[in-house]
């Protein structure tokens, strides 16, 4: 039982971080990335890269991963600047997830990437009859200070209101003082670091190579679809689901794992399509 | 005369093929008239801007009839298993179009990608029904009793060719592909004139099945192999990228022109020992040519 709750704790840990990066990029750019899941592969590389080959401590290569993320989003948003059909930038998102594929295969080769070494040495912890690495609670608790960091950033600070003014509607953020392209551009090198971010914290437990991308959008997406496109707190909730369905999934009839998930996904299309929760429908 | 091209596209593709002696260019032409077919699916439904992020489920509907026809039921006579591959792929396109009637924009693109990553989870995972993620593998195909060799399967491929072909000819000047274009353009306009825009995509939705599922069945024959690849995500944004590239080109000759950029990027991808580099600025080099194309025309 313990055991089930871990595990659902774990993912939801870094699912809810690349979900949330991709409403932020959703809520300020407008632009469904498809090439996100890859902000969260680089981060899982560059951090077990640097842990790994040049012996950095793990924060520090976890903050050099996240701000790599950072500035990757950043030039990705300068290129989708240009595009303004919501078509055109899928299939533009999805040209850049084969080049970040490309870029993976090129620089990382094939191997497992991971810095659980570093973790391992962190210890384990005996919970009940089971025992838990030190490392995974570390990371959850990060994952935890970042979402109270995020939550302070978009409630209290003069960024968070103009942020939210965007996501709700641009131009009336605009003709109300909000340094708009400052603003998105902001927005979608947080998203993209948030990613990195994920990626690199969950590289203590998990292997990055290549073709990781694909799979881990399609749980992002899940996650984004529940909660409604452009809600970040509801991206938080929509993971938690797709967790817990995941590791209900898994423990219980592993042959329905994507299955589930997208059946979940399915039926709240179906009821609700533009996620549950969304403050008011969006439907074309 | 335009129809015509029905036949002299067909009558081309067969000329090269029994001309040219390479075993490999013969390969590659019937591939290449595969992957037109599969594109045409995709072409309908992108006219009317719909991105189906999840096309390849069809392709996969069609494959993996005709594969579990052999599996199960040791029936590899493909005058059974192709029809009925057309035919699974279209009902599964009206299906799937039903559940996708009311959705637009990335709404429909998120969707589609979750119905058909559902037809993926299951493929992967029911083993003994699906053969997994292994695929399925299909040997001794037959045609009308005889065995199924690669030059009958040229001329059945050229013959479904000549019938999307013209069925595109045709398919211009019916009403539906004016509603199509009409629910990318405007569709609230379509719906003061009177039009059910939701059965306007029902039915796209089935012609798009039809055309996906005749292709996949084809590959299948052609690779002698299925896998659930097919109905994963970055296939259908394979195809679909391809499919609002050659809509671009031609209203009647583009899906051509999308299953030779599909195939070629594919080829290419082999040979430069660069697979995902290849896709990746391919994609990205149709995707700007198509969009200066358009600006000059």
């Amino acid at each position: 039982m313990v055991g089930l709750l871990l595990s659902i704790l774990f993912f939801w840990a870094y699912l809810s971080l690349v979900a949330a990066g991709l409403q932020f990029i959703y809520g300020s750019a407008r632009v469904l990335n498809l090439a996100h899941a890859s902000f969260f592969v680089l981060g899982g590389y560059l951090a077990s890269y640097l842990s790994n080959f040049l012996s950095w401590p793990l924060p520090a290569s976890v903050a050099a991963a996240s701000a790599a993320g950072a500035a990757a989003g950043l030039v990705l948003y300068i290129a989708l600047a240009r595009i303004s059909d919501e078509v055109d930038q899928l299939v533009f998102t999805y040209s850049v997830f084969w080049l970040f594929e490309a870029f993976f295969r090129g620089v990382f080769g094939y191997g497992l990437y991971s810095t659980a070494d570093t973790a391992a040495r962190l210890g384990v912890l005996t919970l009940g009859d089971q025992r838990v690495p030190v490392a995974n609670l570390v990371g959850v608790a990060s994952v935890v200070a970042v979402f109270a960091a995020l939550y302070f950033v978009m409630s209290k600070t003069t960024f968070g209101m103009f942020l939210r003014a965007v996501v709700d509607n641009p131009p009336a953020a605009e003709a109300f003082g909000v340094p708009l392209r400052r603003v998105v551009a902001l927005g979608v090198a947080l998203g993209s670091a948030l990613a990195a971010f994920g990626g690199s914290i969950s590289s203590m437990w998990q292997n990055f190579n290549v073709g990781l991308a694909g799979v881990v959008l399609v749980y992002a997406f899940a996650a984004v679809a529940v909660g409604g496109l452009g809600n970040v707190f509801g991206a938080l909730a929509a993971s938690f689901i797709i967790s817990l369905v995941r590791a209900l999934a898994v423990y219980y009839f592993p042959e329905v794992e994507l299955f589930a998930i997208y059946l979940v996904v399915l039926t709240v299309l179906a009821l609700r399509p533009s996620g549950l929760f969304v403050r008011y429908e969006r439907r074309v | 005369m335009r129809g015509a091209y029905s036949l002299a596209v067909p009558a081309a593709l067969l000329a090269a093929y029994f001309l040219v002696p390479n075993s490999y260019f013969k390969y590659e032409a019937v591939y290449w008239a595969v992957m037109s077919i599969t594109m045409l699916g995709a072409v309908t439904l992108v006219e009317a801007g719909l991105v189906n992020f999840g096309y390849g489920m069809y392709v996969a509907a069609g494959a993996y009839t005709a594969a579990l026809l052999f599996k199960h039921l040791k029936i590899g006579e493909v005058a059974v298993a192709i029809p009925l591959s057309a035919a699974v792929g279209a009902a599964f396109g009206a299906v799937t179009g039903l559940a996708l009637a009311k959705l637009r924009g990335i709404f429909y693109a998120l969707s589609s990608l979750a119905l058909s990553m559902v037809l993926y989870g299951f493929l992967v995972k029911f083993y003994y029904f699906t053969g997994g993620s292994d695929g399925v593998t299909l040997y001794g195909a037959t045609i009308g009793g005889q065995p199924l060799g690669m030059d009958a399967l040229a001329l059945l491929t050229a013959a479904a060719l000549a019938t999307a072909l013209w069925f595109r000819h045709k398919y211009l000047q019916w009403g539906i592909w004016h509603l199509a274009r009409g629910i990318r353009e405007n569709e609230v306009k379509l719906w003061s004139l009177g039009v059910d825009t939701g059965r306007t995509v029902v039915a796209l939705s089935a012609f798009a099945g039809l055309w996906g599922g005749l292709g996949g069945s084809l590959l299948a024959y052609l690779t002698a192999h299925v896998s659930p690849e097919l109905s994963f995500w970055a296939f259908s944004g394979f195809v679909v990228a391809g499919a609002l590239v050659s809509a671009q080109a031609s209203y009647g000759l583009g899906f051509l022109v999308g299953g030779l950029i599909a195939r070629a990027l594919n080829v290419s991808a082999f040979y430069t020992n660069a697979y995902e580099l290849s896709i990746g600025l391919g994609l990205l080099a149709a995707f700007a040519a198509a969009k200066l194309w358009k600006r000059h025309a």
